[in-house]
């Protein structure tokens, strides 16, 4: 990261990227992206299932968000909050085209009866209940715990209210807590 | 409100004090309530822990910038490039060059300069000649002139005494008697100066039996081979033994042994995402010292300052991944084995294999290029070489390689 730029707020950072000096708004564009790549990142890689749609869709968010950056003024949420709107939109016209296909290796995960025993099995079910959600739940889940956001920012986002966003990812932890139930109960018979 | 949602509500920080004392008192008697604790925490480590989801792959990051025709390096450069002008984007290669310059030329000086007798009157006289000169009365005149400093001068009363200056003429020293004559003639030297050497202490030159009004015809001076010269008493010398610019290495057969300084220019052949770490004195430089088994083969050792780039995976105690990324200086160390291919008068081609170690790894290198030599002392070495770093983290392999150009030059003793 640059040094000088690392401590440059996202108004000033996007001012740099407006400069007309084109070294000047790539050391901005490139501030930005290494602030906010893997959080944007982690965005299109849990709402899209698809692994190559997520990289597709992660490298046109910030082209897109490069191309249309002169005309665009910062939502409430800042630079990220705008950035993630981009892909949303983008991951939300992919998740158009493409049918759901929950893979069978992730149904035989409940038929199983490998033992419960350490944090990466753990973590494979849940990364995997997660997948498993409604978008509606999801998204807001992603938005908190993936990318760390604000729940006025996550209902900006998503165009619901804060106090909606906060029931949504609540909603959300029990239904990942009711997918692996039948795990918890095979563990502990 | 449910306790399940108190829960969340607390993991989120929003519940009041009150609340709180609700929650954990309810948590102390359900045992369910604490296994839902440990979902959350659980929850929250696993989305953490996923590294796939946080670390965009190199492709999709170049993809990006390809796409926007940006170079995705750094950053730190390019901003303050246009500040730092010609000398900051440059200086420190150009200030490296010229260090290389500058230290191979002393080498090359101090190994190939020879005693000579001229050079070594030339200096003497120019350094010492601001220095008093005395001839001492009791001594036969072509014998011993003595260089010596004015406060160690305690025997003036026998001497009768004459300023000299600037005798600094690169004259050789038998004509030193021309030459003080000279400078009698030419410079202002007045008669009036000679004076009883009780009466001055400044420097002097002291004859016996010398007219002490006029006559500077002085003693009859034969500046030879044995002279003895003393300076502040600290330094004697002779010209027998006077090589100050000569390194003696006779005590050690030498003659097989060859000397070389290398710098290099290396690419790595891993797409490098960090920039090194630090920026060294004598970075990307080595000294080898050859030992020349036959006229084709030669073995060495070879001590390197170096960059290597790696990218390892590691687990820490909490089964969360890493991916760690960095580029390295390391100081690394060798044996060479140096083969030369066929012998033209001006042009060797050579190969060379390398073997070593710095402190994470094993090295091996592979380097061929040519010697190309203005004569038997020296060569000028140019090469491309190849390396590998093979090192280990967490019993896992990994491997940095490398790609450069190698230069530098060679002694032979």
């Amino acid at each position: 990261m640059n040094p000088e730029l690392q401590n440059l707020s996202d108004i000033e950072l996007l001012d740099f990227l407006k400069s007309e000096d084109k070294s000047i708004s790539d050391a901005a564009f490139r501030e930005i992206y290494n602030k906010y790549a893997s959080r944007v990142h982690s965005y299109c890689y849990k709402i899209l299932k698809d692994r190559q749609k997520a990289e597709d869709i992660f490298q046109e968010t910030f082209i897109k968000f490069y191309n249309n950056v002169q005309a665009e003024r910062l939502m409430n949420g800042g630079l990220i909050g705008f950035i993630i709107t981009i892909a949303r939109n983008l991951c939300l016209n992919e998740k158009r085209n493409i049918q759901d296909i929950v893979s069978f290796n992730s149904v035989m995960y409940y038929q199983k009866s490998e033992i419960y025993n350490n944090f990466e099995d753990t973590k494979k079910y849940i990364q995997d209940a997660i997948n498993k959600l409604e978008f509606a739940y999801k998204e807001p889940l992603v938005l908190r715990l993936y990318d760390g956001m604000e729940y006025s920012e996550i209902a900006e986002i998503c165009g619901i209210s804060e106090l909606n966003a906060r029931k949504r990812v609540f909603r959300a932890k029990q239904k990942i807590k009711e997918y692996l139930k039948p795990i918890y109960i095979e563990l502990f018979n | 409100m449910e306790f399940s949602e108190l829960l969340n509500n607390y993991f989120e920080g929003g519940i009041s004090p009150n609340e709180e004392e609700q929650l954990f008192s309810e948590m102390a008697q359900n045992s369910q309530l604490r296994n839902e604790l440990k979902d959350f925490v659980e929850l929250e480590r696993a989305a953490k822990s996923e590294i796939a989801a946080f670390v965009p792959p190199v492709e999709s990051t170049m993809g990006v910038f390809n796409k926007l025709g940006i170079s995705p390096f750094t950053t730190a450069a390019v901003a303050t490039l246009s500040q730092i002008g010609f000398w900051g984007k440059y200086g420190k290669m150009i200030s490296m060059n010229l260090f290389t310059v500058l230290v191979t030329g002393l080498i090359s000086y101090f190994i190939f300069s020879t005693p000579n007798s001229d050079n070594l009157t030339e200096n003497i006289i120019t350094k010492y000649n601001e220095t008093q000169v005395q001839f001492q009365s009791n001594q036969p005149n072509n014998k011993i002139p003595i260089v010596s400093n004015e406060n160690s001068e305690n025997e003036s009363n026998n001497y009768s005494t004459a300023n000299l200056r600037n005798v600094s003429n690169k004259s050789n020293f038998k004509n030193s008697k021309e030459l003080i004559e000279n400078e009698n003639k030419n410079e202002s030297f007045q008669k009036d100066q000679f004076e009883n050497s009780e009466n001055y202490s400044n420097s002097l030159i002291f004859t016996e039996n010398l007219d002490k009004k006029i006559n500077l015809s002085i003693p009859e001076v034969t500046l030879q081979s044995q002279f003895e010269f003393n300076t502040n008493n600290f330094l004697s010398f002779n010209s027998s033994n006077f090589t100050p610019f000569n390194i003696d290495f006779s005590f050690l057969d030498l003659h097989n042994i060859s000397f070389q300084m290398s710098g290099n220019k290396y690419w790595s052949l891993d797409y490098e995402t960090v920039e090194r770490s630090t920026n060294p004195f004598m970075e990307d430089a080595n000294f080898v010292v050859y030992y020349n088994v036959n006229s084709k083969f030669s073995i060495g050792i070879d001590i390197r300052q170096e960059f290597f780039f790696q990218s390892y995976r590691g687990m820490d105690e909490y089964s969360n991944q890493y991916l760690y990324e960095q580029n390295t200086n390391y100081l690394s160390y060798g044996l060479v084995g140096k083969w030369k291919i066929y012998e033209t008068k001006h042009i060797t081609p050579f190969v060379q294999i390398y073997l070593g170690a710095n402190k994470v790894g094993q090295i091996g290198r592979i380097l061929t290029g040519f010697e190309i030599s203005p004569n038997s002392a020296y060569s000028f070495v140019l090469g491309l070489e190849s390396s590998g770093l093979a090192y280990h983290h967490q019993k896992n392999s990994y491997y940095s390689k490398k790609l450069g150009a190698y230069y530098g030059i060679l002694f032979n003793f």
